[in-house]
C-alpha cells in the first residue's frame, strides 16, 4: 500500500466527514477523480468507511455519506435531536420524524423518480393529515390513554389537536403551536442537514436527499421490510 | 347602536324560532306520560319516547315510502309487535288492545293537538302554536291516518337515517308541502336539500384526497360512499321531476283561481310558488352536477386502484406503500431506520454539563450473585426427652457398671458402700445429679432384677434387701435407707 494512497483516502474521509462536498465538480474534484479511478484509494476508503459503520452514497457524480439508523459514534441520539430541533419529548421528536418521512414520500412516490420539484410546508401538512386519516375517528371521540401512548395513534391525536397555522405564520415561525410552526421546525433542521433548499416558501430537494431517497430505500429494502415482518 | 341591532334580532326572530322548536314539544311532553297511573302501574317499563320515535318511523315508512295511509289496525299490529319484541309484553287479546289503544291515544293527545305556549316580543301578546303528530281522514268509512309533516321535520332532526336517502326523505316533505300549500315551508325543505347535496360534494372530494394519499382507505370510504350516498341517485332525480310536476299543477291552479276572480290568492300563491320553484330548479341543477362528479369519480377511483395494483410489481421502494405499513404497524420508534439515515454524521460531539450529575449518581448494575448450593446434609432432630432418655441410659449404664464391679469383688455390698464408691469414682458432681437419685429409687423398688436385662453383660440376678443399720445421708437433712444389693446366682461375665 502506498502512504499517498493512505493520505489520499484519508483526505477523502475528512472531507466528507467535515460536511464538505467531494465531487466532480467543485473544490474536491481532484479527490473525486482520485476515487474515482484509483483502486487503491477507492478499497481504503471504503474499508475506513467500513470500520466506522459509515455508508456511502453517490448521485449525480457527488459521494455522499451516512451514518446509518444506530450508528453509536457518528449518529445522533434522541436527547441530540431533541436539543436540536428544540424539542422536549420524544414524542415530539418521533412526530417530527413522521413529518420528515411524509415530506420524502412527497418528494418521491417511490425511488425511481422524483414526482414533485418542490413542495410548500402546506403540501407537506396535507399528505401528513392524509397519513393520519385513518387513524382519527372523530365520531368515535378520543380514549385519554391512547393519547399517552407511544404509538401512532397517539401522534396522530397530538397532530389533529394542532391548529393549521397561527396569525404569527405570516412571518413564518418555527413553533410547536401549530401544524404549520412544526413542519417549519422540520425544514428549518433539514435545510442544517442540506437534505432540502429553500427559496421563498418552497422547498426543494437537494443532492443528498435525492442520493439517500434512490439509494439508501433501495439498497435496504429487504432489512427495512423484516422489520416489519 | 350595536345593543339595537342585538335587541331587533332577539325581539324579531323570537316568533321564528319558537316555531322551530315547536316540533320537539310532543316527544318530550310524551316522555313524561307515565304508565304508573294506568292499569295500577303493569306497564311502567314501557318508554313512551321510544314508542313514539318507533310509531313515526313506522309511519314515515308506510306513508313515504311505500305510499299508503295506514288504518288503526295496522298500526295495532306494529305496536303489539314492537310492544312484544321491545318490552316483552305478551297479553291476551282485550289486555292488548286496551293497551295499544291507550297508546295511540297519547300519541294523538286524545285527539287535540299538543298546544304549545310561547310569547311574541314583537307583538307584545302570548302565543300559542299546535303541533299534531298524526293526520286522519276518512274515506270510504275507513279511517286513515299519515304523519304530519311536523313530526317528519321532528324525526329527521333527530338523526338521519341512514339507510334511506336524506333527499329522498326531505322530497317527500317536500311533496307534502306542495300538496298541503305550504310553500314558504318547501322553500325551507329545498334548502336542506341544496345543504345536503353540498355535504354530498364535500365527502366526494374527501374520497378522492384519500384514494391519492391510501389506497386501502380510499377504496373503502369510496363504497362507503356508494352505499350511502350515489346509490339514491336514481330516485332522487325522479322525486325531483315529480316536485317540478306537482309546482307546476300548483302554479296551474293558482292561475286558475285567478282566471275564476280570486287574482289575490293567484298572487299571493304565485309568488310563493314561482320562489319555489326557482329553488328547486337550482337544487336540480346541482345534483345534476354532483351526479356527474360521482361518476368521475368512480372512473377515477378504478384508474387509481389498478395503478396501485400495478405499482406493485414495480422493482422499487414504494414511500406512499411504506407510510402505509408504518402507520397500521403502530410502532413510531421504526421512523428511526427510515429518517436518521437522511441525516450526515455527527462529528459535533459535545458532552453536557448536566451530565456530571449523571455520572456522580451512577450505580452499575449489580450482577447478581449466584445463590450457592450447599449439599448440606439433613440434621436430625432430637427431641428433649430423647435426649434425656439416652443421657439416664449412658449414667445408668455407668453406675450399674460401678455397682456390678463392686459385687465382682464382694458378692455383698450396701447402699453406703456403693455411694462411697460411686462419689469417689464420679466426683462431687453426683450429688446434683438427678439420674443418680433415680437410679437409687428404681433399686429400692425392687426385690431383685436381671442384670442382663440391664446390661446384657451376665445372667446373674442380683437381690436387694433392706438394710438393718442406720440410714445413709445422702445430702445435709436427706436421709436415706440403707439396703444390701447381692448376686444371687450365676457367674459374672465381663
Amino acid at each position: 500500500m502506498e502512504i499517498r494512497n493512505l493520505e489520499k483516502a484519508m483526505d477523502i474521509f475528512a472531507k466528507l466527514m467535515m460536511g464538505e462536498s467531494v465531487g466532480a465538480s467543485g473544490a474536491n474534484a481532484k479527490l473525486y477523480e482520485e476515487y474515482s479511478h484509483n483502486a487503491e484509494v477507492y478499497d481504503i476508503f471504503c474499508e475506513m468507511l467500513k470500520r466506522f459503520d459509515i455508508k456511502l452514497y453517490e448521485y449525480n457524480n457527488t459521494l455522499f455519506i451516512s451514518g446509518g439508523p444506530s450508528n453509536k459514534v457518528f449518529g445522533y441520539t434522541n436527547e441530540e435531536l431533541r436539543k436540536m430541533m428544540g424539542l422536549r419529548t420524544n414524542k415530539e421528536l418521533f412526530l417530527c420524524y413522521f413529518i420528515i418521512y411524509n415530506m420524502v414520500a412527497a418528494f418521491y412516490k417511490d425511488s425511481t423518480a422524483l414526482s414533485a420539484d418542490y413542495l410548500r410546508i402546506e403540501d407537506v401538512i396535507r399528505q401528513v393529515d392524509n397519513s393520519f386519516a385513518s387513524l382519527i375517528d372523530r365520531e368515535e371521540g378520543i380514549v385519554m390513554e391512547q393519547a399517552a401512548e407511544n404509538t401512532f395513534k397517539a401522534l396522530a391525536l397530538m397532530w389533529d389537536e394542532l391548529v393549521a397555522a397561527t396569525v404569527d405564520e405570516k412571518i413564518g415561525r418555527a413553533a410547536k403551536n401549530s401544524k404549520f410552526g412544526y413542519v417549519k421546525i422540520v425544514m428549518n433542521f433539514l435545510e442544517e442537514q442540506a437534505l432540502i433548499t429553500v427559496s421563498g416558501d418552497r422547498y426543494y430537494a437537494t443532492d443528498r436527499l435525492k442520493a439517500m431517497a434512490t439509494n439508501y430505500y433501495e439498497d435496504n429494502r429487504s432489512a427495512i421490510y423484516e422489520l416489519f415482518a | 347602536m350595536a345593543g339595537q341591532v342585538l335587541y331587533s334580532e332577539i325581539v324579531t326572530d323570537h316568533r321564528e324560532r319558537m316555531l322551530n322548536l315547536k316540533k320537539y314539544y310532543p316527544f318530550f311532553k310524551l316522555s313524561e306520560v307515565s304508565f304508573s297511573w294506568f292499569q295500577e302501574g303493569k306497564y311502567d317499563n314501557l318508554d313512551m319516547g321510544y314508542i313514539l320515535m318507533a310509531v313515526l318511523r313506522f309511519f314515515i315508512e308506510e306513508n313515504n315510502f311505500k305510499e299508503r295511509d295506514v288504518t288503526y289496525a295496522k298500526y295495532a299490529v306494529f305496536m303489539e309487535g314492537c310492544l312484544r319484541r321491545d318490552f316483552g309484553i305478551v297479553l291476551d287479546e282485550e289486555n292488548l288492545r286496551i293497551l295499544v289503544d291507550y297508546i295511540f291515544d297519547k300519541l294523538k293527545n286524545d285527539g287535540k293537538p299538543f298546544t304549545f305556549e310561547y310569547y311574541d316580543p314583537a307583538q307584545k301578546q302570548k302565543k300559542m302554536s299546535r303541533i299534531k303528530l298524526l293526520e286522519s281522514r276518512i274515506e270510504d268509512g275507513t279511517v286513515y291516518y299519515s304523519i304530519s309533516s311536523d313530526a317528519i321535520e321532528f324525526y329527521l332532526d333527530t338523526k338521519e337515517i341512514k339507510d334511506e336517502s336524506k333527499i329522498t326523505v326531505e322530497q317527500l316533505l317536500l311533496e307534502k308541502m306542495i300538496r298541503s300549500n305550504n310553500f314558504s315551508g318547501g322553500t325551507q325543505v329545498i334548502k336542506r336539500i341544496n345543504e345536503e347535496v353540498k355535504r354530498l360534494w364535500y365527502r366526494r372530494d374527501k374520497v378522492l384526497d384519500l384514494l391519492g394519499s391510501d389506497v386501502f382507505a380510499g377504496v373503502e370510504e369510496y363504497r362507503n360512499f356508494v352505499d350511502t350516498g350515489i346509490k339514491w341517485f336514481d330516485e332522487e332525480q325522479r322525486l325531483f321531476v315529480r316536485n317540478k310536476e306537482l309546482i307546476e299543477a300548483a302554479l296551474r291552479r293558482a292561475k286558475d283561481a285567478k282566471i275564476g276572480g280570486d287574482a289575490e290568492s293567484f298572487y299571493k300563491a304565485g309568488n310563493e310558488i314561482y320562489k319555489l320553484d326557482t329553488e328547486l330548479k337550482v337544487a336540480m341543477n346541482n345534483h345534476s352536477e354532483l351526479l356527474k362528479a360521482c361518476t368521475q369519480l368512480s372512473v377515477r377511483a378504478d384508474e387509481i386502484v389498478r395503478k396501485a395494483k400495478v405499482s406493485r410489481f414495480k422493482k422499487s421502494f414504494d414511500h406512499r406503500r411504506m407510510l402505509e405499513k408504518l402507520v397500521s404497524s403502530g410502532d413510531p420508534t421504526m421512523l428511526i431506520y427510515l429518517v436518521k439515515p437522511l441525516f450526515a454524521p455527527n462529528v459535533r460531539r459535545s458532552f453536557d454539563i448536566a451530565k456530571v450529575d449523571d455520572i456522580l449518581s451512577y450505580r452499575p448494575d449489580e450482577k447478581e450473585k449466584a445463590e450457592s448450593v450447599s449439599k448440606a446434609e439433613q440434621q436430625q432432630i432430637v427431641f428433649k426427652d430423647e435426649e434425656d432418655e439416652k443421657r439416664m441410659s449412658s449414667n445408668f449404664k455407668t453406675l450399674i457398671r460401678i455397682m456390678l464391679d463392686m459385687l465382682a469383688e464382694k458378692k455383698e455390698i450396701t447402699l453406703r458402700e456403693f455411694d462411697e464408691r460411686a462419689r469417689q469414682l464420679i466426683g462431687r458432681a453426683l450429688e446434683t445429679n438427678g439420674d443418680y437419685y433415680v437410679f437409687l429409687v428404681h433399686l429400692a423398688g425392687q426385690s431383685e432384677f436381671l442384670v442382663k436385662e440391664i446390661a446384657a453383660m451376665t445372667d446373674d440376678i442380683i437381690e436387694i434387701e433392706a438394710g438393718h443399720s442406720e440410714d445413709i445421708e445422702f445430702a445435709p437433712g436427706a436421709y436415706v435407707t440403707d439396703f444390701t444389693m447381692r448376686v444371687k446366682n450365676g457367674n459374672q461375665k465381663s
